[in-house]
């Protein structure tokens, strides 16, 4: 068995590494490879012509597995383009950005890296919020795209066609996440339950929400940010969590489900799939959910589709994009499943210094 | 109830919660609104539920161009 790819946190990254990571993010988006991202991302959450919103990667089960697939395929197509740059063998590697220990102004770890004009350039500024210095400042080597695909709806941009960024600036994110609030995600033992969405363990006002996400069944709904965290009884609650949160800590261009149009997307979501795999290290015999079969759902309540279609999100259902497909750009798409991408170690990488000894890429989930 | 006006941070934005026909515009601008019993989504802030479409409409106005660029 090849060895494994080791993602590594950006902060241990070398200033070689992080220069190369940029040429190839920057060459990605020479060649389009870059916007196809951003665009199917767009469709994973977006109205098709026909009035559906599968939602097929947010607001459901499917949700982890499927940006899983994601930034798998981006780190694959950033390992190309680093490789036609270098002509050597990429050995380049998604970094992770570990939003937990690098949460307030005094515990700035590692702020003058991942920030840093020479990496993902810095916070905007202005009453635009623009990002005005570093590889992805405005200007005609990165414009935002706002394109959805074929069958899709147009999605008329609210954003300005430059980066924007404003850090800790929206009252519903003005802080990032804590070890506390993801030990108390951690401790859920369910990966996910009827109706499947959004609402999940979020209880009606006025009634509270436990503690701390004591005994919500879905892991999924609580990671991905929708229920209300409460650090005590009588605590004020945080309304968006964990992964969301993280979105609207940052702002600007993150915000809106064209948000890999900000390069820190994968860093972020680097991290969430490290997070989901040390949730599922915990016990790997923790199934996913919905099983096979398992039936619609509908829930009238905030959904931007009651209906809630499950097609996608069982075990075994391809995930759109990734369901046999002729795509323009990528050609034949692969078959993907849920099933497929349970165990990060079988395909082909693992997190330093995260992954335990004890799982083996054998391992069923 | 009905339509109304307001201003935020340079835009204007007009609203109009009539039960049967919730529309929201920003400098003119319509935009796109999921949601019922007071959670509501849009794409434009497609990482959090409003309690109010006031709420959603400032949030989105914060992250809208402004129309002197």
């Amino acid at each position: 068995m090849a060895a494994l790819r080791k993602r590594i946190n950006q902060a241990d990254m070398s200033s070689d590494q992080r220069d190369r990571y940029v040429k190839a993010v920057l060459q990605m988006k020479k060649t389009g490879v870059y916007d196809w991202y951003v665009q199917t991302h767009i469709d994973s959450m977006w109205m098709q012509t026909d009035g559906t919103m599968n939602m097929w990667a947010h607001h459901r089960p499917a949700f982890l597995p499927w940006h899983r697939q994601f930034i798998l395929d981006f780190e694959n197509d950033l390992r190309t383009a680093d490789t036609a740059l270098t002509g050597k063998q990429s050995d380049l590697t998604l970094p992770y950005w570990d939003w937990i220990n690098y949460r307030s102004k005094k515990k700035f770890l590692w702020w003058g890296r991942i920030w840093g004009d020479n990496f993902m350039g810095p916070n905007g500024s202005g009453s635009n919020r623009e990002v005005t210095s570093g590889p992805f400042q405005g200007g005609p080597g990165w414009v935002l795209s706002y394109n959805s695909g074929p069958g899709f709806t147009p999605f008329t941009p609210a954003g300005p066609p430059y980066l924007t960024r404003q850090f800790g600036q929206d009252p519903n994110g003005d802080s990032l996440p804590t070890q506390e609030q993801w030990d108390a995600a951690r401790a859920l033992t369910v990966y996910d339950t009827a109706p499947w969405d959004q609402n999940v363990g979020v209880n009606p006002a006025p009634s509270p929400n436990p503690v701390r996400f004591a005994g919500i069944n879905s892991f999924r709904n609580v990671f991905e940010g929708w229920v209300p965290y409460y650090d005590t009884a009588t605590a004020l609650p945080l309304d968006i969590n964990l992964h969301n949160r993280v979105h609207v800590w940052v702002g600007g261009a993150l915000g809106p489900m064209s948000s890999p149009n900000d390069p820190v997307f994968f860093l972020h979501h680097c991290n969430v799939d490290r997070l989901w795999a040390q949730w599922w290290s915990d016990d790997p015999s923790r199934p996913y959910l919905p099983k096979d079969g398992e039936p619609n759902a509908t829930d009238p309540v905030g959904d931007p589709d009651p209906l809630i279609n499950l097609q996608g999100h069982h075990l075994h259902d391809p995930m759109p994009p990734w369901d046999g497909r002729n795509d323009p750009l990528k050609g034949t798409m692969p078959t993907i499943t849920p099933a497929d991408v349970l165990n990060h170690l079988a395909l082909g990488y693992g997190y330093d210094p995260d992954d335990r000894v004890a799982l083996s890429a054998s391992a069923t989930p | 109830m009905g339509e109304r006006a307001l201003t935020h941070e340079g835009h204007s934005i007009v609203i109009n919660d009539d039960p049967s026909e919730v529309t929201v515009s920003i400098d003119g601008e319509p935009l796109r609104i999921f949601g019922a019993a007071g959670r509501y989504w849009t794409p434009h802030q497609a990482y959090q539920m409003f309690d109010s479409i006031d709420d959603l409409a400032r949030a989105v106005a914060a992250i809208t161009r402004k129309p002197d660029r």
